[in-house]
């Protein structure tokens, strides 16, 4: 599918209640032009759930279930083996979670959704915090980033930790279909989206999301950052599909310094942080790289 | 294989209520093993790789998400099952608690055992008593045949339109899932004649008609829906004596509904019990009965809801009531018991509250002569101050 040919309405409708310039809605908007209407939705908390999932006014236009915060992927895994048992196999089971959920409380059902690899879509937004609570540091913060749990003081350097690599971990499950994916990249993304809808299995999509009021970020920045997220390899694009890993953009390595200096959430970040942050990325990129190499050994 | 005719045969609990599940057929079953539930869920793999049983069986990695799975299988419009223990249900608390809301007629069998600390995998009623306040129906058993019994009329019972509240139905471990007895397994045709297939009248996830379950409902909207909670309780306790009336005309065994007397109506000191501690009771009340005791006995069937009115009917007119609870809430009292006294109030009636078989002690005759013994005490007493009394426990009472 080509992007003049996704269809004008989504089955997320419009009129939700998140900040100005979320791309989370931007995501969900535009992976439900994809999956369409046969599709029935779980979201656990997290913004998602708040501003697009509040009685009496919600913005799913398909069937939507909301459950607890560690149990996204066991749910559309209920959902999904009903589904089954019924004989309709012509309707997805998706899930929309957040970082928070998707990395941390939420690891353990994955983990046991993507062994059993349950016939469903998880979509990770990944806004890098606990932003629906106000900002807290996630499992996949990024090092050296401000949060309200990872204050800067004097002596303080922000998140101490580096995020986790669910892709990853994922992909050491022998996942039947594991991406990440950016807005700005959006015949990427459609196409990645898409793949997911006509396989069958466990699929995971991992989409880079730009959370102003908890980046410290102007609320137009959100497209633009995302792009150069891409370029810096701070954000990598790559899928892999019955144990072979493709990279879908070589990152050009510019700009991360930019990238890093326009958010308020790294405003803090020392020269020495700065270097450990752009050989992390490095790294990370070469182990991804080693995935790609070894496909046919 | 399973005989799909009736059959009697000796067996656990577990395995009845395996079998009770087989007989329901679920279409989604979560599995997750725990002492002493375990051997439900070996006997329900079992089933379904033979074939007696055509049921989406998910091997999930944890409690949390066996209830997560059955939770949104009932959702999507299926008849579902799982069976848990201890800190098993403990760790799926947040997930039971959510489906009362959702009107989830789920069932589930519990077999009580202590939750830690001190740890211990012996029966008590610690596990499932802290989820009385979850929005689930909850029935204890006292022996294996109305364990296999209860399964069925449980998902009846709960897919009611009058009621779509899940159900527990809950066993003492180990005493009852461990230890086996004559059972009779109703056959296939006449449970499929009592308990039709599923037929989802409550909402359910439907692409051909969207509909959202489990949402966030501000302040303005939200007490409606927990008011009906609360009606939907108080309005089974009609729907499982009416069920209890019709699978005793079909099939001939009448555990009275919601409550069983006896030997109460002229009886001075009553005792009231749960669970398998019953049997022993019963026995006790015909010896006592033997040397010429006015004594009795209540078993509570139905803790969720809580039949007050039976109960303040059946005992308006003793002397004494002793409450047996093995289980207790810290600072307070049993349970049972304080359900109970709640039910008798505006009597002045002097009622005791026996804390026994706690971690799984035995419950032996001489403990229910005790109690029986201690409530003659009441008759010499002008106020209770202290109803708690444990018994059989070190340095407190021998």
């Amino acid at each position: 599918m080509k992007l003049k040919e996704l269809p004008d309405d989504s089955p997320y409708t419009p009129g939700d209640k998140a900040c100005a310039g979320c791309m989370a809605s931007n995501i969900a908007i535009n992976v439900m032009k994809i999956l369409g209407k046969k599709t029935i939705v779980s979201v656990p908390p997290c913004c998602m759930s708040v501003f697009a999932g509040i009685f009496p006014a919600i913005n799913w236009d398909v069937p939507y279930f909301h459950m607890q915060f560690a149990n996204l992927a066991s749910t559309i895994t209920g959902i999904s083996r009903a589904l089954k048992a019924q004989g309709k196999d012509d309707v997805i089971a998706v899930g929309f979670g957040g970082d928070g959920g998707t990395a941390d409380m939420g690891l353990q059902a994955l983990s046991g959704a993507a062994q059993r690899d349950e016939d469903i879509i998880y979509i990770c937004y990944n806004n890098e915090a606990y932003e629906n609570t106000g900002v807290q540091a996630s499992g996949s913060s990024p090092y050296g980033s401000w949060s309200s749990t990872t204050p800067v003081t004097n002596g303080g350097t922000g998140n101490e930790y580096f995020p986790k690599d669910i892709p990853r971990i994922l992909i050491a499950h022998n996942s039947t279909y594991v991406a990440t994916a950016a807005t700005s990249h959006i015949q990427d993304f459609i196409s990645k989206v898409e793949k997911a809808k006509n396989l069958r299995g466990f699929r995971y999509i991992e989409v880079l999301s730009v959370c102003p009021p908890g980046w410290k970020v102007p609320t137009d920045s959100g497209p633009q950052l995302v792009e150069e997220a891409v370029d810096s390899g701070y954000w990598l694009l790559f899928e892999y599909e019955k144990g072979h890993l493709t990279i879908n953009e070589e990152p050009k390595f510019e700009g991360l310094r930019e990238f890093l200096s326009k958010q308020g959430r790294f405003e803090t970040l020392t020269e020495d942080q700065y270097h450990t942050l752009e050989e992390f990325y490095k790294n990370r990129w070469k182990i991804i790289k080693n995935y790609q190499v070894n496909n046919d050994i | 294989m399973i005989p799909k005719d009736r059959y009697h045969n000796m067996m656990t609990a577990n395995q009845a209520v395996a079998i009770a599940a087989v007989r329901a057929k679920p279409k989604v079953i979560a599995a997750y093993p725990v002492t002493p539930q375990t051997t439900i869920v070996e006997h329900l793999a079992c089933y379904v790789a033979h074939g007696d049983l055509d049921s989406e069986y998910v091997r999930v990695e944890s409690e949390h998400s066996a209830m997560s799975v059955v939770a949104a299988a009932q959702g999507t419009g299926v008849r579902t099952f799982t069976a848990t223990a201890s800190q098993g249900l403990a760790y799926m608390h947040e997930v039971v608690s959510a489906c009362g809301g959702m009107r989830l007629p789920i069932v589930m069998f519990v077999a009580n055992r202590t939750l830690m600390s001190p740890g211990g995998i012996w029966p008590e009623l610690s596990d499932s008593m802290p989820e009385r306040d979850s929005a689930w129906l909850q029935i204890y058993v006292e022996d294996n045949q109305e364990a296999f019994d209860m399964i069925i009329q449980a998902y009846k019972i709960a897919e009611d339109s009058r009621v779509l509240l899940p159900i527990m139905i809950c066993g003492d471990g180990y005493i009852l899932t461990h230890s086996t007895e004559k059972v009779e397994i109703l056959g296939e045709k006449e449970i499929d004649g009592f308990l039709p297939p599923y037929d989802p009248i409550h909402v359910y996830l439907d692409v051909d008609r969207p509909i959202a379950q489990g949402l966030i409902v501000p302040p303005a909207y939200h007490m409606e829906a927990k008011w009906q909670m609360h009606q939907a309780m108080l309005k089974s306790l009609e729907v499982i004596q009416e069920i209890n009336d019709d699978f005793a005309e079909k099939f001939g065994r009448d555990y009275g509904g919601l409550i069983e007397k006896y030997l109460v109506d002229d009886a001075e000191k009553v005792l009231v019990t749960i669970g398998s501690t019953t049997g022993t009771a019963r026995e006790v009340v015909d010896e006592l009965r033997d040397k010429g005791e006015k004594v009795g006995l209540v078993k509570l069937r139905v803790f969720r809801p809580f039949p007050k009115k039976e109960i303040k009917e059946a005992l308006e007119h003793v002397q004494s009531i002793g409450v047996f609870d093995r289980s207790i809430s810290y600072g307070s009292a049993g349970q049972c018991f304080l359900e109970v006294r709640n039910a008798m109030y505006g009597t002045q009636m002097p009622i005791l509250n026996f804390i026994a078989g706690l971690g799984g002690r035995d419950v032996r005759d001489k403990d229910i002569e005790f109690m029986f013994d201690k409530l003659k005490e009441t008759e010499i007493l002008e106020e209770v101050i202290d109803p708690v009394v444990f018994v059989n426990t070190r340095g407190v009472t021998s």
